[in-house]
């Protein structure tokens, strides 16, 4: 009995902290993984992660900012992105962009996430 | 074809997969001491 | 073509030898049938073989353009360069999951071999549970996902491969990281056969001991090569992002780290048996879910991964193995927890019970955070988190690993007493004094004050016990290798985690847009544009920009792919010393002449290589060679039979 005390109560503190730190650090850091779609209708609070395909009208200006519309199917929405952009970035590719949707409707994006070209062939030939 | 192909190769597999149960028995063992196996 | 009806055939074949041997040695092993047991194992060596047969025809069909199988056409083209052709095996869906099997046949065909003297059960329900694998990989192989698959017109060229992943490390991480997931599973498999056996003794451990060192090995040079080639090639400044494929590498990584300890345990004291059974079928498990996420496309993640047909079939292969693996726990279980006397709590039993607490802590917090997308992604809408959360949630956990790592060596098996204070006085003062050092230099991020300290004083317990052991009698060490080689590990750990700490929260960087002539200053080093060439090649145009900086010049680069919609690939310049990288990302080129910049400086990076290295040193010092004398030992030590 003293045995297993001695085993569990560790364990038991352990699992506690573990159990409160996820808890603590997701609080702030969980973010909304939406659609274009979505974002406009639902308006999600604070920042969210939203996936879509650029579209032709990537205007880059200033060095290193660039505006463009990211598509998902249905609704597309322009984008404002200021940074280094990755590399596999062009019209036609996923991103995930992590940012805010202003007021103005424009996506003010903090970061940008194209997709790894894809080790894994996307396109499987067709002929 | 693959089948074909398959079956091939199992049936040149067959003789080393199954040479314990064709060869000539070996000298029986000495009786198994107590503890040495579970 | 006839490659393609080779490959598919010896897969084929494969599967059925893979079959038959799993049953027949589950059987066999049942009714202890020494005759078909054998039979069994060596059904396991051919299934082995036909995997070698089918890797080599794949091998060949690559490395000939043999252009009539989609496989090749996907990932190869006629100028693409040798290395990358031969290492298209294992960079597609398919051929790297050939690679896996094909590890895995291999290693289970090695650990096989020698499994006779653990008992002839345990070495036929291994031999059941290892085809059984093997059988669950070639079926996907041949029927889901077949890197054999021909076209109907056989095109002149293939596609060839995306110009980002045209680079070195493309040839060496993808086949290390593999072959360390492909290796858990020899451990797995001789836990469970022993659990299946009714044997709670150690010889289970001693016998696949090196198979779990080879997986760790594997899995933590496959981790720095990954960190290593994201950091050189990707260009975003950093090596880690807690992606889910990083994630799914990491997590049984720390699994067996804690298994590695924790067996000793077993080895020296019979206990915790539990608790190692528990850790390295955890790894597996892992590995197995793993894949399944990466592979699946059920989780948002930065390395595209096409939404595949394997998805489902890897579910259920993971649920068959939860449900195998968890009521073999669960039916065996009960057995195992009776211990023999009672374990001192503050004792090196104690800190390594402490220390499988604390790993399993943030193997839970990493799972969470990769899971989290998919399950609330059911319960409504999706959730990701980011690397804050794992930051935050880990970092308490790790720093009290660190602590551990500094005080645990020092703790004698029995109960610790005076003589421990005292051993300890040397990486507290070597904690305290980094400490402080750091504080003056100006150090205010709390991580790295938390971090860079603990880790010193895990590495001054390091250098003690060297020093201990020279002062006493030097030879101690080369007899016990494994021990010593075990403490450079742990100290080549120190180093990296000193360059991690450093480089990840000491990075200073700056987004810049520079005229030819300007300069810019980062962190007290001054770059200066000097202009830039535009070269035009036959697929796509090159910008090279000059940074002088002292008196080398750095030559960041970002070439166009027009044929490829405009894609872009930057080459990273970096200026490396022992004390930081100078990174040099050219964002782009203006019409006004001007180009912008991303400069970081990342202090200790190449800490973070050489510490890798030093770990893998230790190991291999500590280890190669070494006898296994242990086996006998553990069986002999506490031979206890669990109630079938």
């Amino acid at each position: 009995m003293m045995q297993a005390l001695k085993w569990a109560i560790p364990a038991v503190i352990v699992a506690g902290c573990v159990g409160y730190l996820i808890y603590s650090a997701s609080g702030g850091a969980t973010e909304y993984y939406v659609t274009v779609s979505q974002l406009q209708t639902q308006a999600p609070s604070g920042d969210v992660r939203v996936a879509g395909v650029v579209q032709n009208d990537v205007q880059k200006s200033g060095g290193l900012h660039v505006t463009f519309t990211e598509k998902d199917g249905t609704a597309s929405m322009p984008v404002e992105y200021a940074g280094t952009l990755p590399d596999i970035f062009r019209p036609g590719i996923t991103v995930v962009a992590e940012g805010r949707l202003g007021s103005d409707g424009v996506f003010h994006a903090r970061t940008l996430l194209a997709k790894c070209p894809s080790r894994f062939s996307t396109q499987p030939y067709t002929q | 074809m693959a089948i074909i192909v398959a079956t091939l190769l199992l049936f040149l597999a067959g003789p080393f997969v199954l040479w314990p149960l064709i060869k000539t028995p070996d000298e029986p063992l000495p009786p198994a001491r107590p503890g040495t196996s579970p | 073509m006839i490659l393609g009806y080779l490959g598919a055939g010896a897969l084929l074949a494969g599967v059925v030898m893979g079959g038959f041997s799993a049953l027949l040695s589950f059987w066999a092993g049942w009714r202890e049938n020494d005759v078909f047991i054998q039979v069994g194992r060596r059904g396991f060596y051919a299934a082995a073989a036909m995997t070698v047969i089918a890797a080599l025809l794949l091998e060949v069909a690559l490395l000939t353009h043999d252009f009539s199988l989609a496989y090749v056409v996907e990932h190869t083209d006629l100028s693409t360069p040798t290395p990358l052709v031969a290492a298209g095996f294992y960079g597609g869906q398919e051929g790297s999951l050939l690679y896996w099997t094909l590890v895995l046949g291999v290693l289970g065909a090695a650990s096989l071999v020698a499994s006779a003297r653990l008992g002839a059960r345990i070495s036929a329900y291994a031999t059941g549970i290892l085809a059984a694998i093997l059988s669950f990989f070639l079926f996907v192989l041949a029927v889901v996902a077949s890197p054999f698959d021909l076209l109907s017109v056989t095109p002149p060229d293939g596609l060839g491969l995306n110009p980002v992943l045209r680079d070195g490390g493309m040839l060496i991480h993808p086949p290390v990281v593999l072959a360390g997931f492909a290796s858990f599973a020899i451990p797995f498999s001789f836990a469970c056969a022993a659990l299946l056996a009714g044997r709670a003794d150690a010889a289970w451990i001693a016998h696949t001991r090196r198979f779990a060192l080879l997986a760790w090995s594997l899995q933590t040079a496959g981790l720095l090569l990954g960190m290593w080639w994201a950091y050189h090639v990707l260009g975003w400044g950093g090596y880690w992002g807690w992606d889910p494929v990083e994630n799914v590498a990491l997590m049984p990584w720390l699994a067996t780290t804690a298994y590695l300890h924790s067996s000793q345990v077993q080895e020296r004291r019979g206990r915790l048996r539990a608790w190692n059974f528990g850790l390295v079928i955890l790894a597996f498990l892992l590995v197995v879910f793993g894949t399944f996420i990466v592979r699946s496309g059920v989780v948002p993640s930065v390395h595209t991964f096409a939404i595949s047909a394997i998805g489902p079939w890897f579910f259920a292969f993971f649920f068959a193995c939860v449900v195998f693996s968890g009521g073999l726990l669960a039916l065996r279980g009960a057995g195992l927890g009776v211990a023999s006397g009672q374990a001192p709590a503050v004792s090196r039993e104690g800190a390594f019970l402490l220390q499988n607490l604390l790993l399993i802590g943030v193997v839970a917090v990493v799972l969470w955070g990769t899971v989290l997308p998919l399950v609330s992604g059911l319960l409504g809408t999706q959730r990701v988190v980011g690397a804050p959360y794992y930051e935050r949630a880990t970092g308490p956990l790790f720093a009290a690993i660190l602590a551990l790592m500094a005080i645990g060596p020092l703790l004698p098996w029995r109960h610790a007493g005076r003589p421990t204070l005292r051993a300890l006085r040397w990486p507290a003062a070597t904690a305290l004094l980094v400490l402080a050092g750091l504080f003056v230099a100006g150090v205010r991020s709390v991580p790295a004050l938390l971090a860079i300290p603990l880790a010193a004083s895990a590495g001054a317990t390091v250098v003690t016990e060297y020093g201990r052991a020279a002062l006493k009698n030097p030879a101690i060490i080369l007899r016990r290798r494994r021990r010593y080689g075990a403490y450079l590990a742990h100290l080549g750990l120190v180093v990296v985690v000193v360059g991690i700490g450093a480089s990840h929260f000491g990075q200073q960087e700056k987004d810049v847009t520079l005229q030819p002539g300007e300069g810019v200053t980062v962190s007290g080093y001054t770059l200066t544009y000097t202009g830039s060439q535009q070269r035009l090649l036959s697929d796509h145009t090159e910008f090279i920009a000059g940074m002088r900086f002292g008196d080398q010049t750095l030559e960041p680069s970002r070439a166009t792919y027009a044929t490829l919609g405009g894609q872009a690939l930057t080459h990273v310049a970096i200026s490396t010393t022992s004390v930081a990288d100078v990174y040099v990302v050219l964002a782009g080129t203006n019409d006004d002449g001007s180009a912008s910049f991303r400069v970081f400086v990342n202090p200790l990076v190449t800490w973070i290589w050489a510490g890798g290295a030093v770990v893998i040193l230790g190991v291999v010092l500590g280890n190669v060679g070494e006898r296994s004398a242990a086996p006998e030992l553990a069986r002999r030590r506490i031979p206890i039979t669990l109630p079938a």
